[in-house]
């Protein structure tokens, strides 16, 4: 046990969770601290706005006397995401991160490793409850004037809720990381247990909401509410089943049943807290033994190849090849930069091969297309969808951040500043077209889309594309990431990948928002989209070869 | 040539890194570059490759500015980094390119080098893999290569032979010995003052970021007017003064 506290405090340190402890002295800790509180004000609205919806929730609800709804809601939307993060984060925590080499010599039990690196999973799981669940909680409470017991659970629930849906996501990773031993290729395996983990929490989390909408009929859901008494919180079930006790411990908070569904809720997380310890020490290094382990042929090169492998390029591309190479081939990179690209479609169908039904309301979105005015917000809304895409793959604002402590290799090569930051954006752009094309594709399959629609969809993208790459390479250029122990922290752990989501949302949303409200027509649509973004992306490469070059310059190495 | 006259730096604003450095290393010969461990060798060299920036100084090679023309410079020279785990994830071969394409070797040139450097240092059987499956020296062998592939006139080493077996060792030494006596520049630092003492035409020895000395190894004797081992010589320049 003790030695569990001290690790964690330990891993705890080194993670810098929210980006204010300073890594050097000196005075860019202000402009981080700024960025932080930016990240967070930028939150704050949408925290805002769903306590408020708590809290209007609860006056109706109040009304039939199932306000535990707007709970029973918040815990099993809090549970889920909890759950789907919570995949991408053990896998990087638990066997991805760089320090399993350091800690797998010291006489350590595989338990006492794995619980505090689930511990640390936790706090960063606290992050996505705080914007979610904490908002309604406070919403819920204000709006029925609840007492400090409420307050004081709320709390509790708050630390303990995270347990059971990470306990699941980390039980899925585990089992499918224990086969690494057998593998070959590691880093190939664990690209591709990344993935089966993924689509294994895509499959689980589809068939949990088909199962909370189906079960029941329309009229036996209304028969349920029309009970009152918080009937609807009684039938909550499913893999997150103890939620239903957090629910009623916070319902009946004033009284002697809250304190016993309270108990019941930590006694269930302790119990799988327990059950996840034996089954982590019995298969955790199964998975994580060798993980530093590269596969080798150690085959001779034969002529021919040498040949063909040894072709001249011209600098931008081959640096632009590299960076692609490193993307692709580091599972952290791939699975966090990569890998959505090509998953959007997936998760366009996916839904609607489960639900046919939504294919005939599809249909009526195609009849609206065909009018003029509906062709000109599809165009807008593809235009800064392109851009969110290529935000979200990172790439771009995190391409400094990512060199890491070998960021001194791009100060001695002979390759100018400039070169480097547009090889870099162009390895960011490129994933970017491919994330729009599979996106427009996938719309395609389905949709009645014109084609000429298409394309100007694909012509009016190209423009986001470039905004949002431009934009996030010189934020990393001004905000760079470089101290990082796992490549992990690079990518999804960086607020500049935020950051530029922020941006890639905002400025974007501008041109959509002109179309709709000056009833632009398609053509008028994208030449305001051609001409205000033509601008910024002219201006934004200027930016970015001379004060980009300069802050280059200034990282220190 | 490698030139520097006056160069300082200092980690924010209080410890002296580098003091006052003003260092000549000529053509045609090798010099080593000595001192204990935090004396500054790194964070020299890390100036004199364009990857920090003195807070006052030049630092010319080959006559050339590191701070005006910085691409011309980094022409001029091949770095070895003292840890050389980077680019893991590319095959030797790729990365062996990626060097080539960044210093614009063209292909049948570099094609033979590649064929030669693999063969010196025994690694034709590894080009084929990444460079995470390589061992510590493998990899000091690799980054010795990307190096070497665009055949730079000064050559500036940091800690070049930590993991090196034997043979790769003595096929470096032999290498550099070639490079200077064509008249080429070799700056390197190291710990061993067996190698300093066997292979350096000049040593240079520096302690907390000051040069204490700057000769052949028979100036120093006679400067010291010992018959001490280079060892000794080392360890009393370098004691807390």
């Amino acid at each position: 046990m003790n030695r569990y506290i001290i690790l964690t405090r330990i891993m705890l340190k080194n993670l810098n969770l929210l980006n204010l402890r300073p890594v050097k002295s000196g005075k860019s800790n202000i402009k981080r601290i700024l960025i932080t509180l930016l990240i967070f004000a930028a939150f704050l609205p949408m925290m805002l706005g769903i306590g408020n919806l708590a809290m209007s929730g609860y006056h109706v609800l109040s009304e039939i006397r199932q306000e535990g709804m707007i709970l029973g809601i918040g815990f099993s939307l809090s549970s889920l995401a909890v759950f789907f993060f919570g995949i991408f984060y053990v896998m990087s925590f638990f066997y991805y991160s760089r320090d399993i080499e350091s800690l797998l010599p010291l006489p350590l039990k595989p338990s006492e490793i794995l619980l505090a690196k689930f511990t640390v999973t936790l706090f960063y799981e606290y992050l996505t409850e705080a914007i979610f669940l904490a908002p309604i909680l406070t919403g819920f409470g204000i709006a029925s004037k609840a007492g400090p017991v409420y307050y004081l659970y709320s709390i509790l629930l708050f630390i303990a809720l995270p347990i059971l849906p990470l306990i699941y996501a980390s039980v899925i990773s585990m089992s499918v990381m224990g086969f690494t031993g057998l593998a070959k290729n590691k880093d190939r395996f664990r690209i591709v247990g990344g993935i089966a983990a993924m689509i294994l929490a895509v499959a689980i989390n589809t068939y949990i909401t088909k199962l909370g909408s189906s079960s029941m009929s329309a009229r036996e859901l209304q028969e349920l509410l029309e009970q009152g008494n918080n009937s609807y919180v009684k039938t909550m079930s499913g893999i997150f089943f103890s939620n239903r006790f957090a629910v009623m411990a916070l319902l009946n908070s004033e009284a002697l049943k809250g304190f016993v569904n309270l108990i019941l809720f930590v006694l269930i997380c302790i119990l799988f807290i327990m059950l996840f310890i034996s089954l982590g020490e019995s298969i955790y290094f199964k998975g994580v033994a060798g993980m530093s382990e590269a596969s080798a042929k150690r085959r001779m090169f034969s002529e021919m190849e040498l040949e063909r492998s040894s072709k001249q390029k011209p600098t931008l591309s081959a640096y632009t090849i590299k960076e692609l190479k490193l993307l692709f081939r580091t599972p952290a990179y791939f699975m966090n930069c990569i890998l959505m690209n090509f998953l959007y479609p997936v998760f366009i169908m996916l839904p609607l091969l489960i639900q046919p039904d939504e294919m005939k309301e599809l249909q009526t979105l195609g009849t609206y297309i065909e009018d003029g005015r509906g062709s000109a917000v599809v165009l807008a809304a593809a235009f800064g969808i392109s851009a969110f895409i290529t935000s979200t793959n990172g790439i771009a604002a995190s391409a400094i951040s990512r060199e890491g402590s070998n960021i001194f290799t791009c100060k001695y090569l002979p390759v100018s500043y400039k070169t480097q930051i547009m090889a870099k954006a162009l390895s960011g752009i490129s994933m970017g077209v491919v994330g729009t094309l599979s996106m427009l594709l996938a719309a395609a399959a389905f949709l009645p889309v014109p084609a000429y629609l298409l394309l100007l969809s694909a012509a009016a993208g190209s423009f986001g594309i470039v905004f949002s790459s431009f934009a996030g390479i010189l934020i990393d250029l001004s905000f760079p990431k470089l101290i990082w122990d796992n490549e992990q922290k690079a990518v999804k752990q960086n607020f500049n990948v935020v950051l530029n989501m922020l941006i890639s949302i905002l400025i974007p949303g501008i041109p959509i928002f002109i179309s709709i409200a000056l009833r632009f027509t398609v053509w008028m649509t994208f030449l305001a989209i051609a001409l205000i973004f033509g601008i910024l992306d002219l201006l934004l490469y200027s930016i970015l070869s001379t004060a980009g070059v300069r802050l280059f310059e200034r990282i220190d190495a | 040539m490698i030139e520097l006259v006056n160069v300082n730096k200092s980690y924010s604003g209080i410890v002296k890194a580098v003091d006052d450095l003003t260092l000549t290393v000529p053509e045609g010969q090798i010099v080593g570059f000595l001192g204990p461990n935090g004396a500054g060798k790194t964070t020299t060299i890390k100036i004199i490759t364009g990857v920090l920036t003195p807070d006052s100084g030049s630092i010319t090679i080959n006559g050339i500015d590191i701070r005006e023309r910085p691409l011309d410079a980094k022409r001029q020279f091949g770095y070895v980094p003292d840890n050389p785990d980077m680019f893991l994830r590319l095959k030797g071969m790729e990365y062996l390119n990626f060097m080539a394409d960044m210093y614009n070797v063209e292909s049948s040139l570099r094609m033979r080098r590649i064929q030669e450097l693999s063969e010196s240092f025994e690694m034709e059987a590894a080009l084929n893999d990444q460079i995470q499956s390589y061992s510590h020296g493998m990899r000091q062998k690799i980054v010795i290569m990307g190096v070497l592939i665009h055949d730079p006139s000064v050559w500036i080493l940091d800690e070049p032979m930590t993991g090196l077996d034997p043979k790769s060792s003595f096929t470096l030494k032999e290498m550099m010995k070639n490079h200077a006596a064509a008249g080429k520049t070799v700056f390197f630092s190291t710990h061993v003052l067996e190698v300093a003492e066997k292979l350096c035409d000049k040593v240079a020895i520096i302690n907390k970021g000051k040069l204490m000395f700057y000769g052949t190894m028979d100036e120093i004797r006679e400067h010291f007017r010992s018959n001490e081992s280079l060892e000794k010589i080392f360890l009393e320049l370098t004691e807390n003064e």
